[in-house]
């Protein structure tokens, strides 16, 4: 998260603390509104814009791994393989908190809060961890003038939101362990041999984590904690659509359950049809055809 | 240890590089890279769903028609991507009458359509309109991947209107150790995952597809996708279509999910002996009555070739046939070698058996 940013959010946040009819409270809405706009994307397409977004990113990853590289270079153009590996595993991280954040879709709402919130420079990670605190100081400012039934929704979003961060961190762990064990594998591979080509050595690098990543794969604590990642990030996405469902329907709006239920009758009617054309087209001409559905018991 | 001789000069070199060629890839990933599809009409729709009928090129060889049944992952445009990577274009110039089910995009309203819809109503109606507009009394059906199992279930259901059938890189064994997917999902809560995005979003699904091999479809190829789009217009734009056909990925129905995942990953039901429950009836594969080509490919790493293969036994003493195409799971569908040998390997084993 840009530090300009954060702060400007906390702006707000302590005018809201200091009554709704702070004279400041406004502007600074103002201000985050403009700011926030800014970072919108020029109009290129999501695909394009993914695409050029991501080996943007890689190409940025890519030349920072090459200048720590070269900086651990001695006079004889040597680099030990500890620091060598060390700084590789660096360069991992920051590929890996990437990968696993852009993986699992957040609620709309919440993700693109934390894609504006997160520069370039910032690891999209930290934006999660100061979203929660921020979230739940709003929370705290909102509750004498929330109703009960919507102040305890809220709670369990950001219980599940904390449970989210939980998964996602124990999944990390994960990824950390394959890392690990690629690495010291990576390490056997490069003794006693030269590095003249960086790509050659990512290739290498692809081999050693794909299978240390299917090794891995294989076993039980890693589909449960990449099981339990997937789950915690759909019940928290249920969670946030139960409060939006709750508040359309104060609005007296129709709620996507409603509307889910509505599509579930079309579809009984469907194949009612359906199980009735078939019926007459097999019937003999002059005689109704027999039905044997359930409804007609009705 | 022994320190590592670096190159330093060279690695210099290679930054700079890249940080070039993501530049350059900026004005070249901008430009639009339209899909040409081989002519055809529209001749059926239901929601979402079309069924496509192609203009032959060449003199009908076959006269049954060939019904490609793909699946409801992905889109199945990957068959016809352009004019010089088009499995459908190889098998009309082989003078094979070609239809294709294209499932189309699933909207919300979509949710509670169930693998009992999708068989014995939505392709089943596919069927009956191709036979009307062909004038043949059965299909050659050919289902890819998902649609592979589609083809082999309805094959199941409705004998009578199924002549040959064909499954392209279609998991049939799911419990074999190297079928990652299922592995991968054990643990995911499906039902929880239906009832929060009513279908499961295609992208969610890509994303599981990339963390089946992340490092070898996320980084490496991203490391040489800067390369690529830096090269000849060709390579560009095949490049493009591809990815372009990679993200176009539809939602995912989700009771048909739900049911999908349920019976053939969960309970690994086509490799059931006793059967397995659907449409109404306890379908078996081993009563499976028609002539069967298997396509898979040797470096298949989603549906490794050993879950495909997994027919040969179950169908052991019937008409059975398979190809191995040394490719990868889009490799057979799209690759250079599998356009070249497959379309006339399809012809003269549907020719064979033809009827008089």
């Amino acid at each position: 998260m840009s530090e300009q940013l954060l702060n400007m959010m906390r702006q707000w946040l302590e005018q809201l603390e200091q009554g709704q009819n702070s004279p400041h409270a406004s502007r600074y809405w103002q201000e985050l509104q403009s700011q926030l706009s800014q970072n919108a994307s020029e109009g290129v397409s999501p695909l394009q814009a993914d695409l050029l977004y991501r080996i943007t990113r890689q190409s940025e990853h890519f030349r920072h791994f090459a200048a720590d590289l070269l900086k651990l270079c001695d006079e004889q153009q040597s680099i030990a393989p500890e620091q060598l590996i060390d700084s590789f595993r660096q360069h991992l991280d920051q590929l890996s908190l990437d990968w696993v954040l852009s993986n699992w879709p957040l609620p709309e709402q919440l993700a693109a809060t934390l894609a504006l919130l997160t520069g370039q420079d910032s690891p999209l990670h930290a934006g999660l961890k100061q979203l929660n605190p921020l979230l739940q100081q709003l929370l705290g400012i909102l509750e004498p003038q929330l109703q009960p039934s919507v102040l305890q929704q809220l709670r369990n979003n950001l219980n599940l939101l904390e449970a989210f961060e939980r998964a996602r961190e124990r999944y990390l762990l994960q990824l950390g362990h394959i890392n690990s064990e690629a690495l010291v594998r990576l390490g056997h591979e490069l003794a006693g041999s030269s590095i003249s080509d960086l790509e050659q050595l990512h290739h290498l690098w692809f081999r050693c984590y794909e299978e240390c990543y299917q090794q891995r794969l294989n076993q039980q604590d890693y589909q449960q904690a990449f099981g339990a990642l997937c789950n915690a990030a759909m019940a928290m996405r249920q969670g946030w659509q139960q409060q939006l469902d709750l508040l359309y329907a104060r609005c007296g709006l129709v709620t996507l359950s409603q509307y889910d239920e509505l599509s579930r009758q079309h579809h009984e009617l469907r194949r009612r049809v359906r199980m009735l054309e078939r019926q007459q087209g097999s019937a003999p001409q002059g005689h109704p055809p027999h039905s044997k559905d359930s409804h007609d018991a009705n | 240890m022994t320190r590592i001789k670096v190159d330093a000069l060279r690695i210099q070199q290679q930054a700079e590089q890249q940080q070039d060629l993501a530049r350059r890839i900026n004005s070249t990933a901008r430009s639009t890279c339209p899909h040409l599809p081989t002519p055809h009409r529209v001749l059926m729709r239901s929601g979402s769903l079309q069924l496509l009928k192609f203009e032959p090129v060449t003199e009908s060889r076959i006269k049954t028609p060939l019904l490609i049944c793909y699946a409801l992952v992905n889109r199945p445009w990957i068959l016809d991507l352009s004019p010089q990577h088009s499995m459908i274009r190889s098998l009309l110039a082989e003078g094979i009458p070609v239809y294709l089910i294209d499932w189309g995009y699933p909207g919300r309203c979509d949710r509670h359509l169930t693998l009992d819809d999708y068989l014995t109503d939505l392709l089943d109606r596919c069927v009956d309109k191709v036979c009307t507009d062909s004038d043949s009394k059965s299909v050659n059906l050919m289902g890819v991947c998902q649609g592979g199992v589609f083809s082999l279930c309805y094959s199941l259901l409705y004998p009578q209107k199924v002549l040959n059938l064909i499954t392209m890189v279609t998991p049939v064994d799911t419990s074999v150790s190297r079928f990652t997917l299922n592995r991968l999902t054990r643990e995911i809560d499906i039902k929880l995952a239906t009832q929060t995005y009513g279908n499961l979003p295609g992208l969610l699904l890509n994303e599981l597809f990339t963390a089946l091999q992340p490092m070898r479809l996320g980084l490496e190829k991203r490391l040489a996708a800067s390369r690529q789009l830096c090269a000849d217009d060709a390579t560009v734009q095949h490049y493009l279509l591809m990815e372009q056909w990679l993200q176009d990925c539809p939602d995912l129905a989700g009771e048909a999910l739900h049911d999908f995942i349920g019976l053939f990953f969960r309970d690994n039901a086509l490799m059931s002996r006793q059967g397995f429950k659907l449409a109404g009836s306890t379908l078996r594969l081993k009563t499976l009555s028609q002539p069967l080509l298997n396509i898979y490919g040797k470096r298949d790493q989603l549906v490794p070739p050993e879950a495909s293969s997994a027919l040969k036994p179950t169908l052991k003493g019937k008409d059975y046939s398979e190809i191995i195409v040394d490719a990868g799971h889009i490799g057979v569908l799209n690759g250079g070698r599998a356009l070249k040998t497959l379309p006339p390997q399809i012809r003269t084993w549907l020719q064979e058996r033809e009827p008089a």
